[in-house]
């Protein structure tokens, strides 16, 4: 439950929060969903990535942190952490 | 022996957190195709949104700023008061004024380059990671890319670098790798300011050109237009430049309203930017 509606308020943060507090929201609560930080950068650039800009950042930012937890989290034992 | 099935691979990464990351990717790429095939749509769609948001966000603003040194805080509260009782007299006069200008504006309303258009902001830093306004005027308002945006004071704060039907994006000055051409200091010395992202801006000079704390900074329009200040400077003894730390006169997070006009000559140099005009 605490996991689901931390990233809900990640999404919500995107507009309603300066982005640096989105930041920290997202990496409280990437550990526990950690497609979080991939969903909340392509949000990010949905809504602030202006146009003929280059490389949307936050999106690769996102991918790069999702990808890192997935790693991690593969490396992880069953049950140390979670339910 | 009996065999134990081990259901869960991985005890962090369980069917339902997959099926609820892939249901919130499945959100994100509906809002990315929406926003790609149908931008007008998309602001309409979410400029309610940000506007109540905007609200909640001055609110959150109003309660991280407590957590700011007090003196400084004071400080700032006293000269904001002064400024306030100046700017409260000046205000009745220009409400009536801007409803005379807004009026003139919509009746003159053409698809031509309009001299001064007003509108409204829909999102701006820092809810914005880049810096970038989104504005609630667009193609069919008259806007053009390449136009410059104005604040309050008609203190220039970017450029405008994406034009939609009735949605614009504004690149702010304080853009990292934005470099604008100005002047600063009473002598008008040359310098390229460059933005560094997060508000802010900055730019080199000689040491020898004797630029001070608090001196203005103007960047070319009808004549100078004040853009900012110089707050700090960093310099090196063995180096014969001095650093500019540039604080922008238009207060970035603050912004409801902002006003777009063709200013001629572009005054603007995406020097290191990929950011077309």
């Amino acid at each position: 439950m605490i996991p689901k509606a931390l990233t809900l308020l990640a999404l919500v943060s995107i507009i309603a929060f300066p982005w640096p507090l989105t930041v920290l929201i997202v990496l409280i609560a990437a550990p526990f969903e950690p497609f979080v930080p991939l969903v909340v950068g392509v949000a990010a650039d949905v809504f602030y990535y202006p146009q003929h800009a280059g490389m949307p950042f936050f999106t690769g930012l996102g991918a790069l942190v999702t990808v890192s937890i997935l790693l991690v989290r593969s490396q992880l034992k069953t049950g140390i952490i979670g339910e | 022996m009996r065999r134990t099935f081990l259901a869960k691979r991985n005890a962090l990464l369980t069917t339902k957190g997959v099926s609820w990351g892939i249901f919130l990717i499945l959100l994100v790429c509906s809002l990315l195709f929406l926003r790609v095939l149908a931008p007008n749509a998309f602001w309409k769609l979410f400029t309610p949104v940000f506007g109540v948001s905007h609200i909640f966000s001055t609110k959150t603003d109003a309660f991280f700023d407590g957590f700011r040194d007090t003196a400084a805080l004071a400080q700032e509260n006293a000269q904001l008061e002064d400024e306030n009782h100046a700017l409260a007299s000046q205000n009745q006069m220009l409400t009536q004024k801007l409803k005379n200008v807004t009026a003139l504006l919509s009746v003159h309303e053409t698809k031509e380059t309009i001299p001064g258009l007003l509108a409204g902001v829909i999102a701006r830093p820092p809810e914005s990671p880049y810096d970038v306004l989104v504005i609630a005027a667009g193609e069919e308002d008259g806007v053009i890319v390449g136009m410059e945006a104005f604040g309050e004071r008609n203190t220039p704060i970017g450029i405008v670098t994406s034009v939609l039907k009735n949605v614009s994006y504004v690149t702010l000055f304080s853009t990292s790798g934005v470099a604008t051409e100005g002047w600063v200091g009473n002598t008008n010395t040359p310098i390229t300011i460059t933005g560094v992202g997060g508000g802010v801006m900055e730019a080199s000079t000689v040491r020898d050109a004797n630029v001070s704390v608090g001196d203005a900074v103007f960047v070319p329009g009808p004549g100078m237009l004040p853009v900012g200040s110089v707050v700090r400077l960093d310099s090196d003894p063995l180096s014969p430049q001095v650093k500019l730390r540039i604080r922008p006169a238009a207060n970035f997070y603050g912004l409801s309203w902002i006003v777009v006009r063709a200013t001629g000559a572009v005054p603007t140099v995406f020097a290191t930017s990929t950011l077309p005009l």
